[in-house]
């Protein structure tokens, strides 16, 4: 972690008075080793798993792809059967009332389509989509799919139908999960430390700004400076707006929904019932855009929360260990208090039987 | 003086006692938690409740306003061709059957209707809503029903954000409770072997090195010697009340005990390395080290001795010498700033502090805490460190291996799919995908258990289906539970072993 710290060092200026560790190596050799050695870390800790991440989703998407294109849609198969019989029955009905009687047709056409409907609905309880496997499975929605899988958001609104969809699903999620979780603390430590840095210098310049702090002197922050919750629940709420604004344009959402959609996806509930670009009236094109930037968001906004948790984490550590000392002060002098009561009662007694006696 | 006694006999009443206080001290702030966290869900049922309970009406109309249409499209067909040829009549309303298959299919998600005229009640019922609750503030999110209402959504917005980190941190804190008991009874259970199999015991060599001198030191049976020198008060530096006997006996400090000053740099130089804080390594002077840290009561047992039975990080030898000192203020400033890491925790401990002594040769160092908080040392478990043994065993560092945990995952997933198979007629495979799905809280929604999917009227709801209904949740709520005890079980673990191959591949230099 040391190197990760000096690499941190290097890369955001020097904010911390800690040299880098990079002994004082005249040989230029060395010198080369040891960078070679700093980027090869740099990239398995930072750039890397973001990289992998990335990779993971790709080779996800094209595997899920691959695997549940051509699935075999027995739903679809049964509703194009219904149809059919809809459509004979009504031709039946039609033939029927030759002369024709508005009212009865109706009636028996409504009983027709409303056994239709029925059909249909179960079959889409059944996973029905409406559309063939092919047009489901495009490579974005793929994308969607396994990153929704390895964030563990789980929208839903696409789903393995195949027995090895679901196996290589379960595997897929095994596998993906630790190295989320990898991704999620790394990005979340290094924009933290980011947003830390910033942070401590927009205070250190808005303190050198007012010189007669102390005495005219200007005073070296000594203390620990913490960011507070709340400038990571306004960094949070700022993005959330950006994902309101952005997919309401696009999707022609309310903004109510589209921060329905946002906060749903970062809290990684992910219900399924609002995914950009998965309705079936879009157009192919623009699905595969809007697709990608959901991704993109989506990851983005994944690392902004781990960053949240990790400065949220300390205030709030810090905080509660003030106040777990403050308790526990207070605890001490009242106990203290007591055992001195008590031990000057019991000295005043055992005054006052020797006294008697 | 020096002689040393067995303890187990007069130490596991004692052990049992300060166990359970432990348990019951961290319970206390799990339980509020969870109290917590039921009252929440409750409350956010009753208000989804009420919310939604309104404009299902109007999502079914939508289906038969849809219906309707078609209806009047295929009379329009219907008349237009006066001459009924079949074909042509036939494909016109294969088109429009089309069209209204896709009304359908586009209102059938939204609103995740049965079929519509069946559906005569709403599905927001109390026990829909709450179902829904939980599955909101678990993060899995079936996605099966969802809010209609705006007010409905908005409610979920704000029920989320505040509901999902409380009930994120309420399983950590019940996983790390778990997992605290895990190791216990392993800890019970390989009792017999410690001794034995702790000097081949491979894991240790993956732990740091400072370990390696302990494995070098003598080994008398099975206990380790914990003297009760006297138990330091806070913010009086210099009273010292000895307790003789508290413990038991004193135990003679390995003067010679071999420590390596490679392994003390090394130790060094790891916990440097973990800690964000900037060393203080001024604080040598162990009567600095912090009366403040070294909070109330602490009961100071050193466990300062060679032969000290523990796995992992236990005991902690004394040499003498600067680097002693180093090495405690490290140790303290270390458990300091460990404590300041890692994450908010379950278990408040009072009696977490450490007082270290510095007292001359041949007078053992008191060092223990009692409670030893099992996440203080977890987070940068490479820092092997300084753990204060607790007791007689170092509990945090007691390897459960990785096979066992995940065999016991296996076995609850397979548990739960067959149950669901039972009851769902799903397949095997099926119920075991959905299993995992709801337990990596990924949550699809395409299989759901149907005691979720409320229908009917609450009065038509059979006790069977509720039962039904509460063992699911039982069941993916204990379960979400076992993977957080698995997650803080294996940390340490992956951890240590992922910075050891990062080690052995010259990532990082020591």
């Amino acid at each position: 972690m040391e190197r990760q710290h000096n690499l941190h060092s290097s890369i955001h200026g020097s904010f911390r008075s800690k040299d880098s560790s990079s002994t004082v190596e005249s040989d230029p050799r060395e010198k080369i080793k040891d960078c070679l050695r700093k980027f090869i870390a740099f990239m398995f800790t930072q750039v890397g798993v973001g990289a992998l991440v990335v990779c993971y989703a790709i080779l996800g998407a094209a595997s899920f792809m691959h695997i549940e294109k051509d699935s075999p849609d027995e739903q679809l198969e049964n509703v194009v059967q219904w149809r059919r019989n809809c459509v004979e029955q009504l031709w039946n009905i039609t033939n029927k009332y030759n002369v024709l009687n508005y009212t009865a047709w109706m009636s028996n056409s409504n009983k027709v389509l409303r056994d239709f409907q029925n059909n249909v609905t179960s079959a889409i309880h059944l996973g029905y989509n409406g559309r063939s496997s092919e047009d489901i499975w495009s490579f974005p929605a793929a994308l969607m799919y396994s990153l929704s899988v390895f964030t563990m958001i789980g929208y839903g609104n696409v789903v393995p139908k195949t027995v090895w969809g679901k196996i290589v699903t379960i595997a897929y999620a095994c596998f993906g999960i630790p190295i989320y979780v990898l991704y999620f603390c790394n990005m979340g430590k290094v924009l933290a430390k980011t947003f830390k840095w910033l942070y401590i210098t927009a205070h250190e310049c808005s303190r050198r700004e007012d010189p007669l702090l102390e005495d005219g002197e200007i005073q070296p922050i000594k203390k620990k400076i913490t960011v507070p919750s709340t400038a990571c629940l306004w960094v949070i709420s700022f993005y959330i707006l950006t994902g309101t604004i952005m997919f309401g344009a696009w999707e022609k959402w309310n903004y109510l929904d589209s921060t329905y959609f946002c906060v749903i996806s970062l809290c990684k509930i992910g219900f399924g019932d609002f995914v950009p670009g998965a309705n079936i009236a879009d157009s192919a094109e623009g699905s595969h855009l809007k697709l990608v930037i959901n991704f993109i968001y989506v990851l983005l906004g994944m690392g902004l929360v781990a960053m949240c948790y990790n400065l949220m984490c300390e205030d709030v550590r810090v905080k509660v260990r003030e106040l777990r000392e403050d308790l526990k002060n207070c605890l001490d002098d009242i106990t203290l208090k007591i055992t001195v009561c008590m031990n000057d009662t019991k000295y005043y007694h055992q005054r006052q039987t020797r006294n008697i006696k | 003086m020096s002689s040393v006694v067995s303890l187990d006999g007069r130490d596991r009443p004692n052990f049992l006692k300060r166990l359970t206080a432990n348990c019951i001290r961290a319970s206390c702030s799990q339980i509020g938690l969870v109290v917590l966290v039921v009252m929440y869900v409750l409350l956010g049922a009753a208000l989804f409740e009420y919310l939604e309970s309104g404009p299902e009406v109007q999502k079914r109309s939508a289906i038969q306003r849809s219906r309707e249409e078609c209806l009047k499209e295929l009379w329009a067909i219907t008349e237009r061709l006066n001459v009924l040829y079949e074909r042509n009549w036939t494909r016109l309303v294969h088109e429009q059957l089309r069209k209204f298959e896709s009304s359908i299919v586009a209102a059938a998600r939204q609103s995740d209707a049965q079929p519509a005229e069946l559906a005569l009640d709403t599905k927001w019922t109390f026990s829909g809503s709450l179902i829904y609750c939980i599955t909101l503030i678990t993060t899995i999110g079936y996605g099966n029903v969802s809010p209609r209402t705006s007010a409905g959504r908005a409610a979920t917005v704000a029920y989320a954000a505040a509901g999902v980190p409380l009930t994120l941190a309420c399983l950590a804190g019940l996983g790390a409770s778990l997992a605290r008991l895990a190791r216990l009874a392993w800890l019970r259970a390989t009792k017999n072997k410690v001794p034995n199999t702790w000097r081949k015991d491979g894991e240790l060599e993956n732990h740091f090195q400072l370990h390696e001198q302990q494995r070098l030191l003598p080994q008398p049976a099975e206990h380790n010697q914990y003297t009760s020198f006297p138990p330091r008060m806070h913010k009086s530096p210099g009273i010292v009340k000895t307790r003789a006997g508290d413990r038991g006996q004193y135990s003679q400090v390995f003067e010679k005990a071999p420590m390596s000053p490679r392994a003390a740099t090394l130790g060094r130089v790891k916990r440097n390395a973990l800690s964000d804080e900037p060393q203080t390594s001024s604080a040598l002077q162990t009567q600095t080290l912090d009366r403040k840290r070294a909070a109330n009561n602490v009961k100071c047992l050193a466990t300062v001795h060679g032969p000290s039975r523990g796995r992992g990080r236990g005991t902690i030898q004394r040499p003498r010498g600067a680097a002693i000192e180093q090495l405690i203020a490290e140790e303290c400033g270390e458990i300091f700033v460990n404590r300041s890491q890692e994450d908010l925790d379950d278990s408040e401990d009072p009696d977490e502090g450490i007082c270290p002594h510095d007292t001359p040769s041949r007078v053992p160092l008191i060092w223990s805490e009692d409670n030893h908080k099992m996440k203080s040392c977890a987070v940068p478990s490479s820092s092997a460190s300084t753990s204060v043994q607790h007791q007689n065993h170092s509990l945090e560092h007691c390897h459960i291996p990785v096979g066992i945990v995940l065999f016991l995952l296996l076995g609850y997933i397979a548990v739960g799919a067959a149950i669901f198979s039972v009851w769902e007629n799903w397949s095997f495979l099926d119920a075991a995908y959905f299993c995992f799905i709801a337990l990596a809280t990924i949550g699809f929604g395409d299989f759901v258990p149907t005691s979720f999917l409320t229908l009917k009227n609450s009065a038509e709801n059979s006790k069977s289906e509720y039962i039904q209904m509460i063992a699911c949740c039982a069941y993916l709520v204990f379960g979400l539970i076992l993977i957080a005890m698995a997650f803080s079980l294996l940390q340490d673990e992956v951890v240590a072993r992922c910075t050891q191959l990062a080690n052995s591949l010259g990532l990082t230099r020591q």
